[in-house]
């Protein structure tokens, strides 16, 4: 059939532009249930309107490869973003209230990082929000750097555009007051090459309690290795950055030759003993030395020659005797203590820097994770569990505090790190106590776990987050810190124990976490809930906590990374952003 | 206090927003974290894709998100908050595109502003036919604004009508008005190229 169309102003035609409407709006919601009956009788006579709603029909169509077509924005616009956000709340810094939270004040549009190709390239610029800020005349802030004591040096483990594996330092040591984006604080930055590690799609790390010394977890598609690497401390006064890995080498005042030296890998995975000299041998309880094959036990490490004309370090193998171990690995060397493991958890120093322990699981992800335990001067670290359920949670002045499960049960032991001998801890039901420093108290997990997909490792099921005193029941009632259904947490508590960070993940939201900050009465070990030194913010599961100061990550979902630093001195709190362009980790 | 994933989601994004005279600026900045970390890839292409620049979206987009934290009080309904954004958007695009003197947008065709085209353009011109680039070009820019919105963007209806700043009926009849400014203008560009087709064979006739 066909229709015509009538002349302008002839009703016929408003008949026929009802129905193209009616065939153009139809691509863009349903119609009203009569529109739609009347346009289907009106196609059905009327050939040249079917031909127009085809027409509409096949516009959709032509969007479609533009449709599925996603530009990918560029990777530091949200640090754009913020930073100009926060130059927005600058000028708006007369009226800045007590306890903003200000953020980087950048005036360049477009950020122009840094030269050296860091995957964390560093950019900082210091901003500080503050709790309690220092306010010159007329309250505004005043324009000078606001000094912030006893804070550590912040570390990020991250790589470089070439995949070269680096550490990139802080000294948190000043800070500006709120909404100024230039005070005098100049930000300093410290860049060590680390050669002899292996490249890794992702990387975590553990400084040792001396900060001379890191432990890297190097993540690759064919397993872990486990590395130590020597630190360079950060001088306070450093204002420079590194225009490349050999700049910095070059111009570190503390050394004229590359900080690491490489060391070769040892072939393969392959399990080995540790040395019959060396302490964890000698002392290596027989489970121990009863690992299965296929246990990932560690791998020796030979000295490259280096190519510079410095020194050429050998790991020292002579035999220490337990438990103090002062003969180290030569200062300038990497080694590679463990590989062809999964690690489990955060490794952790022992308090005497000499001891390190972790907890890893065959990279095959055949058997759950044992306790291995490296000293300093060992080639490798060893296995001290071998019942392939053990998690590491904290050592103590006596050893080595770990959860098992047992009948569904979830338990804490005290590993005895020579001998491997466990012995129950608290009542049935903590998981994964994090202790502070002096032991007295510490943060677990109270109630059931269950198995993950993985069929090996376990996670948290229905309890809650608590802390109090340790060892559990020894005190008043816990306090609750999270409860709900969580996926995973980690709590850290700073050096002198007045401040405990909470970092919580509901199930299903990945690795991205939500991190607090509470402080701590040294007096009772109460923690206050109430009065958050930082509200809950959106981080990723590597921050860390030391003498004055919170570091941490913003997962940012395809955005560069930001390293948010929060240091205080005595009441007053300042906000650190480090913008950063790729991936690093924090180190705790 | 206790906090639970649930209660730290409300603090980010509160579902009701408390209005007030002396807006928070955490809060603002939260909720335009949030926003972003949701929101940012599709505004970049938005105005990838009305401007052909890369740098030039990645600068607005910017700067869409601070004058939304800027405008934080005026949003009365968080629920709009996308249609918001893309209300923002387009609106720095165009003060921009003024402020440069240039008079219209040059969505998706024509010559780009930089000199080099970038990857992501010659990725998008590949995608389009030239007819659809044609087509676009030529009808008016905010029938062209509101087509967008609808194919690339999934909007409709009320996310529409808020993203363009209009009603419901008036974002529903720009939008018919729009596809049939296509349509036509897709015919003629597709009669130019039968016409195009038909002087070639022409022209190979007299040369044999």
């Amino acid at each position: 059939m066909s229709c015509t169309f009538g002349r302008p102003g002839d009703n016929r035609r408003f008949v026929h532009d009802s129905a193209r409407d009616l065939a153009a709006a139809r691509l863009d919601g349903p119609l009203a249930p009569e529109d739609e009956t009347w346009l289907a009788d009106h196609l059905n006579f009327c050939d040249a309107c079917a031909a127009v709603a085809a027409e509409y029909d096949a516009q959709h169509d032509l969007f479609a490869d533009l449709r599925a077509w996603t530009p990918e924005p560029p990777r530091d616009l949200w640090a754009r973003t913020s930073s100009a956000i926060d130059a927005e709340r600058g000028h708006r810094s007369g009226a800045a209230r007590l306890g903003l939270r200000g953020r980087a004040h950048r005036t360049s549009r477009r950020l122009s990082l840094a030269p050296v190709v860091a995957v964390v390239a560093i950019i900082a610029v210091v901003s500080v929000g503050l709790l309690k800020v220092p306010l010159g005349p007329g309250g505004i802030a005043a324009p000078t750097p606001i000094a912030v004591s006893a804070a550590a040096d912040l570390q990020v483990i991250g790589r470089d555009s070439q995949g070269n594996v680096q550490i990139l330092s802080r000294r948190v040591d000043s800070v500006c007051p709120v909404g100024v984006s230039v005070c005098g604080a100049q930000p300093t930055f410290d860049i060590t090459p680390v050669t002899g590690v292996a490249s890794a799609t992702t990387l975590q790390g553990a400084i040792s309690p001396s900060g001379d010394r890191m432990v890297v977890v190097a993540r690759d598609q064919g397993g872990e290795g486990v590395y130590v690497v020597p630190v360079r401390a950060v001088p306070a006064a450093v204002a420079s950055k590194s225009a490349s890995p050999v700049a910095s080498a070059t111009a570190a005042p503390a050394s004229s030759h590359p900080v690491a030296v490489a060391s070769t890998e040892s072939p393969g995975a392959s399990a080995s003993s540790a040395p019959a000299d060396s302490p964890a041998a000698a002392s290596s309880p027989s489970d121990a030395s009863s690992s299965p094959a296929s246990s990932p036990t560690a791998s020796a490490t030979d000295t490259a020659p280096s190519s510079t004309p410095t020194p050429t370090v050998v790991p020292t193998t002579a035999p220490s005797p337990m438990p103090t171990v002062e003969v180290t690995p030569a200062p300038d060397a990497t080694i590679k203590i463990a590989s062809g493991v999964t690690v489990v958890g955060t490794p952790l120093y022992a308090p005497d820097g000499v001891h390190l322990a972790f907890a890893a699981m065959p990279s095959d992800g055949g058997t759950g994770p044992d306790i291995y335990v490296w000293s300093s001067g060992d080639k490798t670290a060893q296995a001290i569990t071998s019942d392939h359920g053990s998690w590491l949670a904290a050592w103590t002045s006596n050893g080595i505090l770990a959860s098992r499960v047992a009948g569904g049960t979830p338990a804490t032991y005290l590993l005895d790190p020579s001998t491997g001998h466990a012995t129950a801890v608290g009542d049935p039901g903590i998981w994964l106590p994090a202790l502070s420093p002096d032991g007295s108290s510490a943060a677990w997990w109270a109630g059931t776990v269950k198995l993950a997909s993985d069929g090996v490792t376990w996670v948290p099921d229905s309890g809650k987050l608590v802390a109090g005193s340790w060892p559990a029941g020894s005190g008043p009632t816990p306090q609750v810190l999270a409860k709900g259904s969580l996926a995973a947490w980690q709590v850290r508590w700073s050096d002198d124990g007045t401040a405990v960070a909470v970092w919580t993940v509901a199930a299903g939201k990945g690795n991205s976490g939500r991190l607090s900050l509470f402080r701590v009465d040294p007096a009772t070990t109460n923690i206050d809930l109430a009065n958050l030194m930082l509200d809950p913010v959106p981080a990723n599961p590597d921050f860390s906590l030391r003498n004055g100061r919170l570091a941490w990550t913003t997962p940012t979902q395809g955005v560069p990374q930001v390293v948010e630093v929060l240091a205080w001195s005595g009441k007053t709190i300042g906000r650190l952003e480090v913008p950063a362009d790729g991936s690093g980790t924090v180190v705790p | 206090m206790v906090f639970e994933p649930a209660q730290i989601e409300r603090r980010v994004l509160p579902s009701v927003r408390p209005m007030s005279a002396t807006w928070d600026h955490d809060e603002a900045y939260r909720f335009v974290e949030e926003l972003f970390a949701k929101h940012h890839n599709e505004i970049y292409a938005y105005l990838l894709r009305m401007l052909r620049d890369t740098e030039l979206a990645a600068d607005l987009t910017q700067d869409a998100f601070v004058k939304a934290y800027k405008a934080y009080d005026a949003l009365q309904k968080p629920e709009n908050a996308r249609a918001w954004l893309y209300q923002i958007a387009h609106r720095v695009a165009l003060d921009d595109l003024r402020r440069r003197r240039i008079v219209r947008f040059v969505p998706l065709v024509g010559e780009a502003r930089t000199t080099t085209p970038s990857a992501e353009h010659l990725v998008m011109e590949a995608r389009l036919s030239g007819d659809l680039q044609r087509a676009l070009q030529k009808i008016p820019e905010r029938q062209r604004q509101a087509l967008l919105l609808a194919e690339l963007h999934d909007m409709t209806g009320l996310e529409l009508a808020a993203a363009l700043g209009v009603s419901h009926v008036a974002a529903r009849a720009l939008l018919t008005r729009a596809r049939e400014s296509l349509r036509q203008a897709l015919a003629i560009e597709k009669a130019a190229d039968v016409q195009h087709e038909a002087d070639i064979d022409a022209a190979r006739e007299r040369r044999q």
